[in-house]
């Protein structure tokens, strides 16, 4: 599964990790975070991310 | 816990791009383990100030008191004298805590009150769109000073260092593991813990890429130590644009505390219906 970048603040998603201050387990693929997931470390939405480059 | 259950429904209007849904994630995700490991939620007790960091009271559904500018000190000293079993836990932002409300800030430290305080750094007025603050660095242009500001800023870790406070650390908005681990640790030290956050203000002051090029975590260093302390707190002057900036753990002492010699406080249990019913009947 890829991982994405916030590009606002630089935050990378992990779907190794989730998101554990917003309940996200892991495993769980950026594509499957809920619509209102934003980033947890400076709350834009998922439209802001892009895939991180290999 | 679900840190999601300590949410309200109180509409956000941080701005997309703030640090501070850093600061509130990771206050969330804190007190979920706190809770997770039995430590009783109702014994927390936020404090802040006004500006836009005070908000995040009114996103945590635990006790809170939303203070007045600069007052969160105050206030959350007296709840600490009033009731020593409360953990107490203060949100300020540079202009409330080091403008407004500097003095008490200080004295905190000098007392070394068991108190923590969370200071969301974004070094500049956001609530009031723009104004330079203590920590702004030399040069800044904002609306009160469109050519620039001619006052260097303020090291506020350095600051709480030479004042006395026990716990000094320093994290980044954008580093939210090392933000976890430091809240956590400040607030289960005895002692006044000074926790120092740059915050970026996406919309006044964006400095995520200086920070993302120049943060590093210090390691192995002796948080016993305050000449190692003050070596690395001065390391950075919160003005140049080139040194290195170090985030993490940089002071941890058990030394004594104000909560403990408070002269002849002894917290008494009242009656509090008895007492309510007699101040009532006072008016009457």
């Amino acid at each position: 599964m890829d991982k994405y970048v916030c590009t606002v603040c630089g935050y990378v998603y992990d779907p190794d990790q989730g998101d554990p201050s917003q309940n996200i387990a892991p495993g769980t693929a950026f594509e499957n975070l809920p619509d209102d997931w934003l980033c947890p470390e400076c709350g834009v939405g998922k439209d802001m991310f892009k895939k991180q480059e290999a | 816990m679900n840190p999601n259950d300590l949410g309200t429904y109180t509409r956000n209007t941080w701005c997309p791009g703030c640090g501070n849904f850093s600061i509130l994630n990771t206050m969330k995700t804190v007190l979920a383990s706190l809770n997770d490991e039995g430590y009783p939620l109702d014994k927390v007790v936020l404090v802040s100030g006004i500006g836009c960091h005070a908000k995040i009271v009114d996103y945590l559904n635990v006790n809170s008191f939303y203070s007045i500018h600069g007052r969160t000190i105050p206030v959350a000293t007296a709840i600490k004298l009033a009731n020593p079993d409360l953990t107490v836990i203060c949100h300020s932002g540079d202009g409330d805590s080091l403008a407004e409300g500097l003095d008490h800030l200080i004295f905190a430290a000098k007392r070394n009150i068991d108190i923590t305080l969370i200071l969301h750094d974004n070094r500049v007025y956001g609530l009031t769109t723009g104004q330079y603050t203590p920590t702004s660095p030399l040069g800044f242009k904002g609306k009160s000073t469109p050519l620039g500001t001619e006052e260097l800023p303020m090291n506020p870790a350095e600051l709480m260092l030479v004042s006395g406070a026990s716990f000094i650390g320093r994290g980044y908005t954008h580093g939210i593991d090392l933000l976890k681990k430091l809240f956590k640790e400040a607030i289960m030290h005895k002692g006044f813990s000074f926790v120092d956050v740059l915050q970026v203000c996406v919309t006044y002051f964006n400095m995520y890429d200086t920070y993302n090029k120049r943060v590093y975590e210090v390691k192995d260093n002796d948080t016993s130590s305050f000449d190692e302390a003050m070596k690395i707190v001065r390391s950075w002057d919160y003005n140049s644009v080139e040194s290195p900036i170090p985030l993490g753990k940089f002071y941890d002492r058990d030394l004594p505390r104000f909560d403990q010699v408070f002269p002849g406080y002894q917290p008494h249990k009242v009656d509090r219906d008895a007492e309510i019913k007699k101040m009532l009947e006072s008016f009457i």
